[in-house]
Parts: structure tokens; sequence; C-alpha cells
């Protein structure tokens, strides 16, 4: 049975965040949002998400390692990694580096319950590690191929390792080329406890309704949606619990996938995503 | 009544034992007499910080009768109050979680009884049987996610009634081992499986046993691929108590 390794500073795992950054990214997401753009909307969810997984990893003494991180951008300025600060230019970051170096840290005001339960006002801080960018087209091919070097560099050194999860956030088609092969060679790589994880996000500027973990390719309006399902992993049994107690109809065909995703359904999608199954 | 009381201990495989998170009261072993005795083991949880002194506090309090309210402000002031990076000033502010499951002795009535939250477990034993446990009865009752009292009281409803309480009568001879969860669960599951859990679990008598067995139960695998024991730090309170 896969999807059962320990995941501990001994035997970590590692998260790969794809982040479409092309021109596109500038229009803004559909209405319930207002005037964000997707790409200042997906800036914000990830670093929600990067404070997220410090905190999930910090015990008494520190963080503990229990993750490697790479945020790549795609866009019209190619593939890199997309951090900035201390941390620009490195690909692939043990999470104590990056609770240790955000980019910045602003403060922002939060109410909060104190100890009695009243609600007080509190200032909170909230660490920026990677900011907007939205320029040219949409090399997800390449994007794809640049998180398979990463995680067969991974995965040579860590065979046992829980597997490791892409997840790539995208409005729109590949301008490089059909990127189904390229997710195909990194979604059938494994560590000997599974497979490679790659989950697809589609962000839209449209109020359609989002398509949330779909469990067959007729559920969606074209071929575009249809070939981002096929790009998608089944999700393992423990996350289609986690689907399933969101209330969302599961299968054993569900995949990892959002097509026409609100901002709502991005940071649910990212959180259930990132979730440990079995952190020690 | 007399009683003789003995702990064990291990953190999780790979861990420090600094970084051990399960609490128990009392931690060493010995001996008393007296009219009555309380004891305690607790589960700090993983996913928290600062969990650990949570724990303490916690089987402590209850060993001395300490209002909760108290506990919670003790560990508030000692964690709250320290210069800490912000990832773990968030992390402290969201207070740290724990099991409880606490035991007194009445020498006077020859009665017993527990304060009980979470999955850590009490075995009550009589010529080497289980008359009972409780609060869980068999292995399936186990989940990853147990009930936790939280040090920030307020996030309970009704704090009183996130307890369990039970009631018995003891004789001399009897034991009671009072277990974390993934022991307990293991114990369970040999019993279920192979109907030796609790022969195994009386046959236990010194620390370097209990590291043996669990490490034995860790590294090998039931017919789902899933570890015999669970890699958890674990907690063994054995206590024997005599007219």
């Amino acid at each position: 049975m896969a999807y059962l390794a320990e995941i501990s500073r001994a035997n970590p795992s590692c998260f790969v965040f794809l982040i479409d950054q092309s021109g596109s990214m500038q229009d803004p997401f559909g209405s319930i949002t207002g005037t964000k753009t997707k790409a200042m909307g997906v800036a914000d969810a990830i670093n929600r998400l990067l404070q997220n997984l410090v905190i999930k990893c910090t015990k008494s003494e520190g963080i503990r390692d229990y993750y490697h991180v790479a945020v790549v951008g795609y866009g019209g300025k190619g593939v890199k990694p997309a951090f900035g600060g201390a941390l620009e230019g490195k690909t692939l970051i043990p999470v104590s580096d990056i609770g240790n170096h955000p980019f910045r840290l602003e403060e922002r005001r939060k109410k909060t319950e104190d100890s009695t339960g009243a609600i007080v006002e509190q200032t909170i801080k909230f660490p920026v590690w990677f900011d907007p960018t939205s320029y040219g087209g949409t090399p997800m091919n390449s994007a794809l191929q640049h998180a398979t070097s990463i995680v067969v560099k991974w995965l040579a050194e860590h065979p046992h390792c829980f597997p490791p999860i892409v997840i790539n956030i995208s409005d729109g088609e590949s301008t490089d080329g059909d990127p189904f092969q390229s997710a195909y060679d990194l979604m059938t790589l494994s560590s000997t406890d599974g497979d490679v994880l790659l989950f697809n996000v589609h962000i839209s500027s449209s109020n359609h309704q989002p398509c949330e973990y779909p469990d067959n390719e007729s559920m969606l309006p074209d071929q575009f949606g249809k070939l981002l399902f096929s790009m998608s992993s089944p999700l393992p049994d423990y996350m289609r619990k986690m689907v399933g107690n969101e209330g969302i109809d599961i299968s054993y065909n569900t995949r990892g996938f959002v097509f026409n995703a609100d901002l709502v359904s991005v940071i649910r999608f990212l959180d259930i995503g990132t979730r440990p199954s079995n952190m020690r | 009544m007399k009683i003789r009381f003995q702990t064990f201990w291990l953190p999780k495989r790979g861990n420090s034992e600094e970084e051990y998170e399960d609490a128990a009261f009392p931690m060493e072993s010995g001996e008393s007499e007296s009219d009555e005795f309380l004891c305690a083991v607790a589960d700090g949880a993983t996913e928290a910080s600062f969990s650990r002194r949570w724990a303490q506090l916690l089987v402590q309090g209850f060993a001395d009768r300490t209002e909760l309210a108290e506990l919670a402000q003790k560990w508030s002031d000692e964690i709250l109050t320290m210069e800490l990076p912000w990832y773990a000033q968030e992390k402290a502010e969201s207070g740290a979680f724990a099991t409880l499951s606490g035991l007194i002795l009445n020498g006077t009535t020859g009665t017993y009884s527990s304060k009980l939250l979470g999955d850590s477990c009490i075995f009550h034993i009589r010529d080497d049987k289980l008359v009972e446990s409780f609060p869980m009865t068999n292995y399936e009752s186990f989940n990853s996610s147990p009930a936790l009292l939280c040090s920030r009281l307020s996030q309970h409803e009704d704090l009183e009634s996130i307890f369990s309480y039970k009631e018995g009568e003891w004789i001399s001879g009897d034991r009671f081992i009072l277990l974390t969860d993934a022991i307990a669960a293991w114990i369970f599951k040999l019993q279920e499986s192979k109907g030796d859990g609790i022969k195994t679990l009386i046959a236990i008598k010194d620390q370097v046993q209990l590291a043996e067995l669990c490490a034995d139960a860790r590294a090998t695998h039931d017919e789902e691929g899933r570890p015999n024991m669970r890699n958890d730090d674990v907690t063994l309170l054995d206590v024997h108590v005599y007219a």
C-alpha cells in the first residue's frame, strides 16, 4: 500500500509549486474576488501556504525540516525559481530556510480571541516570499520538465520518501508545445512509497462554477480541461478522505485537479494538497 | 493501601529524549502507603508546539488537583512571554494540545475513579487477566484525531463535558496500567489477532524490555503494510495496589 511513508527529518519529502506568470495572469479573478488580479491572488495564496507549511513544521525548538520546497515561476522570462530576497535563485529549499528568510515581514491587523475568549485586534506578522509578476507566454511544457529534473535529483537522494507532490497553477494553455508527455514523465517517477503526485489548478477570470476534483473527463467543458485532467494524478486514499470530508463527491478515479478555480478553491486545493499524512 | 508504581517511556524512533512529548505522574518508580493515590498519563500532540510542557502540567495538575484554568494560565505565562521568531510565536498562540487519563485509587472505600479525555488508556488487570479497559476498548476505536485538551481553554465550549469519567472497585493485588495511544493500540491489536496482548503487556518489567518490544513492533508491518506499532512516543505507568 502506497503513500504510507513517515515524513520525518531523517526521511523528508518535497513539494514543487509551478506558478504561471504569463501576461494573462494580470487579469482579475472572477467577480468573487473583485479587482485582485490572478497573479496577486496566487501570490497571496502561495505566501499563505508557505507560512502555514513553516508553522506546521515548527516545534518548540524551531523548524523541523520535514519538507524541502521549490517555487518555480514560468512566463515570458522563462522558467526560474520565484523566491525573492535571500532565497533568490535557489531551487529546492529546506522549510527551515524558508521560515528564517522571508523576503519581507509585513505587519497586518487581525481580529483574534484572547485567553478569556474576548475579541481583540492584534498585529500579526505576514511573511512574504514572492511577489506577483505577469508577462509573456505560458511555457508549461518547460516548467514540467524543470520540475522533473528537480524531482529526479530528489528521488535519487531520498528513494524511500513520501512521494513528492508537484502542484501546477495556471490560467491558460501551454505556449511551448503539448505538455502531456512531460507531465506523464513526471507522474510516472516514484519512490518506494508510490508515484510522484502531479496536481493541476486551472484558474479562471470567468464566473463559471469551479469543477473541483473531477473523476472523469466528461465533466469538463473542452479539450484543454480534458488535457489537464489527463495530466493530474488520482488522489491517494488519505487525500480522498480529506476531499470527502469537505463535502465533495469522490470516487477511486478522483483526480487532483480543479478547473475554473476561483481564489477560494485555489486556497482549499493548496491546503488539501499539502496537508501531511504521517508527519513525525 | 500500599502502592507500587513504575513508569517506562521512550520517544519516537529517530527523536531525542528531549523531544518526547508524553508525560506521566509519577514519572519515576517507587512505593507509597496512603489512603489515596493519584496518577496520570498525557500525550502531547505532535502537531502543536510546546505540547510537552502542557502534558507535564496536566499530569502534575491532576495529581495536585489544580484547576485547569490555573494550569492553562501557567502554560501561557511560561510560553507566550518568551522571545520567539514569527513562526514559533504564531504556532504557540494557537495553543498546545494533549490527551489526559487520570486515575484516583481510594484505599478506604476500595474504589477507583478516573478522568479521561482522548485515547490514552487505562487497563485494569486482575489475576493477569483484563478486567476492562477505558476509555478505549478495541483496536478499531483508535484514529488519527483523538479528542485533545487545548491550553487555550476558550477553544472548548463546555470544558467539563469534554471529559468522561469511570468508576469501579479494586481488590488487593489488582494492577492498573496507564498507556498512551500507540502502545495501547498495539496491545489491542495483539490481543485481537493472537490473543497475547495482555500477556505481553503485563510481562513488561523494565525500560530495556519496553524499548526492545517497541523497536520490533515499529519495524515490522501488518498485511496492509502499516507498522505494527505507530512510531509515536510511548508511556507505560504500571500501578500495583494492595489492601
